[in-house]
C-alpha cells in the first residue's frame, strides 16, 4: 500500500494553484511560499487533529505528590480529553473539566484543603500546565488522554500527520482554503470558500464516522 | 453487464478523458491524482474496502489494542470468537469509574472475559475488563485502507455504477484549478457522488456539511458569498437530483 507523502500533498495543492507541481520546493509566480504553504498544511493539520480527535495520545503516567496541584503537560499537547486520578489510599476517579471561577466557587478551598482531586483546569493554568483540585491528600498518579500534535510535515518527502483517508480533505483543501483566501493577488473567493466547505465537511465526516462506530 | 467490474487504472483515466471534449487540461499524474483521491473519499465516506485482523491480547494487563489498519466505523469485535459489544470511554467511566483498572480477574462482578470495547481513536480500542492471562484472540473486522491505484495495470472492483461516480468527482477534482465555468459546470459529479455515498451510508447524511453542500439546509444559500454562481447551481442541481430521486 502506497504511503501518503507530504510531497505529494503539496504536489497536488501546487497543481491546483497553477504552479508546476515539485513537492512543494519552489513557487515561481512569487504569490505565495513554499514555506507559507508548508505552515498552513501542519497548521490545518492540528485543527484537524484537534477538531476531530481521530488520534489520541497518552502521556506518560504524570506522578503525583500529596499537596502537589500543577504538572506540566507534554509539550505536543493540544487539548485534554480525560484526565483520570488513581491514588495510593485506592481512589480512582475521573477528573471533570472545570474553570476557575467554577472551581472557586464549587469548592472554595481546593488549593488549601487536601482530598481526593475531583476536577482539573487546563485554560486557566499556565500555557503547557494542569491543575487538579481539591489537591490529594496522598501520592498518585495521573493518567492523561490527550490529542497530540501531528507529525511536522515538510519538502522532504515525511509521511503525512492524518490518516491517509483525509488526506484530501484534511491537508489539501485546508492549506488551498488558506492559500486562495489570501489577501493578495492570488486571492480567490470563490475557490476559497469551496475549499474550506470540503475541508469542514470531511472533519464533520471523520467526526462522525468515529462517534457513529459505537 | 456485471454488477462489479475489475477496472484499471488505465481504463479509467480513458473514461475519464472521454467525459470532456476537447484536449484535457490535466495532465496524467493529476488524473492519476484525482481518480485515487476519489477512492479514498469513497472509502471515507462509505466504508467500502473491508477488512478483518486479529489480534492476540497481551498480558500484563493490556487496556488499550493498536488496530494495524485504520479502523472506521460500525467495526466488530469479537473475543474468542464471542461478540463484544461496542461502548465508549465516557459511558464507562460514568457508569464504571474504575474500569480502566479491572481485568477478567477482579471478581466483585466483574466478568471473566472481556464483553465492551470502546473506541480511544480510529486506530486503537479500549477492552473492558482486560485480559488477565493474554494470549485469547480480539478479531476486529472494519474498514482497510484504501486500494489505490499506483501503474496503469494496477485495477480495483467496482460497480458500474461507482465508476461513473468515480470518474465524475475527478473530473470535478481536476477542474478545480480551472476554476469558472468548467468547474461549475462538474459541481453536479461532486454532488452525485456525495449523494451516492449518503445511499450506501446513511450515517453521514446527518452531518451538518453534508446536507449544507446537498442542497438540503437552506443555510447553505444564506451563507454563500453574494452572486456565487457555484453555489447558487449547487443548490440548483441539488433540487433537480432530488426532485429526479
Amino acid at each position: 500500500m502506497a504511503e501518503v507523502l507530504d510531497t505529494d500533498i503539496l504536489s497536488q495543492i501546487q497543481t491546483v494553484l497553477m504552479e508546476p507541481p515539485d513537492g512543494g520546493l519552489t513557487i515561481p509566480s512569487g504569490l505565495w511560499t513554499s514555506a507559507e504553504l508548508v505552515n498552513r498544511l501542519n497548521e490545518r493539520s492540528n485543527r484537524f487533529l484537534k477538531g476531530t480527535r481521530i488520534l489520541v495520545g497518552e502521556a506518560a503516567p504524570i506522578p503525583v505528590t500529596a499537596g502537589q496541584s500543577r504538572f506540566d503537560l507534554p509539550q505536543d499537547w493540544l487539548t485534554t480529553l480525560t484526565v483520570l486520578w488513581t491514588g495510593q489510599d485506592g481512589t480512582a476517579n475521573e477528573l471533570v473539566r472545570v474553570d476557575a471561577f467554577e472551581a472557586d466557587h464549587g469548592y472554595a478551598p481546593w488549593e488549601t484543603t487536601r482530598s481526593t482531586p475531583a476536577f482539573y483546569m487546563d485554560e486557566d493554568a499556565p500555557l503547557l500546565s494542569i491543575a487538579i483540585g481539591p489537591i490529594p491528600r496522598v501520592n498518585g498518579v495521573l493518567t492523561l488522554l490527550y490529542v497530540p500534535q501531528g507529525g511536522a510535515m515538510g519538502t522532504s518527502g515525511g509521511p503525512i500527520a492524518l490518516p491517509e483517508l483525509y488526506a484530501a480533505g484534511g491537508l489539501k483543501y485546508g492549506t488551498l482554503a488558506d492559500a486562495f483566501g489570501k489577501d493578495g493577488r492570488g486571492a480567490n473567493p470563490e475557490k476559497a470558500q469551496y475549499c474550506e466547505q470540503r475541508y469542514q465537511l470531511d472533519m464533520e465526516l471523520a467526526t462522525i464516522m468515529l462517534n457513529g462506530w459505537v | 453487464m456485471p454488477g462489479y467490474t475489475a477496472i484499471t487504472r488505465l481504463d479509467l483515466r480513458t473514461r475519464l478523458t472521454e467525459m470532456y471534449e476537447g484536449v484535457p487540461f490535466w495532465t496524467t499524474d493529476e488524473a492519476n491524482d484525482a481518480l485515487n483521491e476519489g477512492l479514498r473519499f469513497w472509502n471515507a465516506l462509505t466504508g467500502r474496502w473491508k477488512t478483518r485482523i486479529v489480534i492476540p491480547t497481551t498480558p500484563g494487563p493490556t487496556l488499550t489494542y493498536l488496530l494495524p489498519a485504520p479502523l472506521l466505523y460500525r467495526a466488530r469485535v469479537t473475543f474468542n470468537g464471542i461478540p463484544m459489544s461496542p461502548s465508549s470511554r465516557e459511558d464507562l467511566l460514568n457508569g464504571r469509574p474504575r474500569w480502566y483498572l479491572e481485568t477478567t480477574a477482579s471478581g466483585q462482578g466483574v466478568p471473566t472475559v472481556p464483553t465492551l470495547f470502546s473506541p480511544r481513536s480510529l486506530t486503537t480500542i479500549d477492552i473492558w475488563p482486560m485480559d488477565a492471562v493474554g494470549g485469547n484472540s480480539l478479531m476486529v473486522d472494519g474498514v482497510a485502507e484504501t486500494p489505490v491505484l499506483l501503474l496503469d495495470t494496477d485495477f480495483v472492483d467496482l460497480a458500474e455504477a461507482d465508476v461513473s461516480n468515480l470518474l465524475g468527482y475527478a473530473l470535478h477534482c481536476v477542474s478545480l484549478k480551472k476554476g469558472g465555468p468548467w468547474f461549475q459546470s462538474t459541481m453536479g459529479y461532486f454532488l452525485a457522488f456525495l449523494k451516492a455515498a449518503g445511499e450506501e451510508n446513511d450515517l453521514i447524511t446527518t452531518s451538518q456539511m453534508y446536507r449544507r453542500v446537498m442542497g438540503l439546509d437552506n443555510r447553505w444559500k444564506v451563507s454563500a458569498l453574494p452572486g456565487s454562481s457555484v453555489s447558487q447551481l449547487a443548490a440548483q442541481i441539488a433540487k433537480q437530483l432530488q426532485a429526479g430521486g
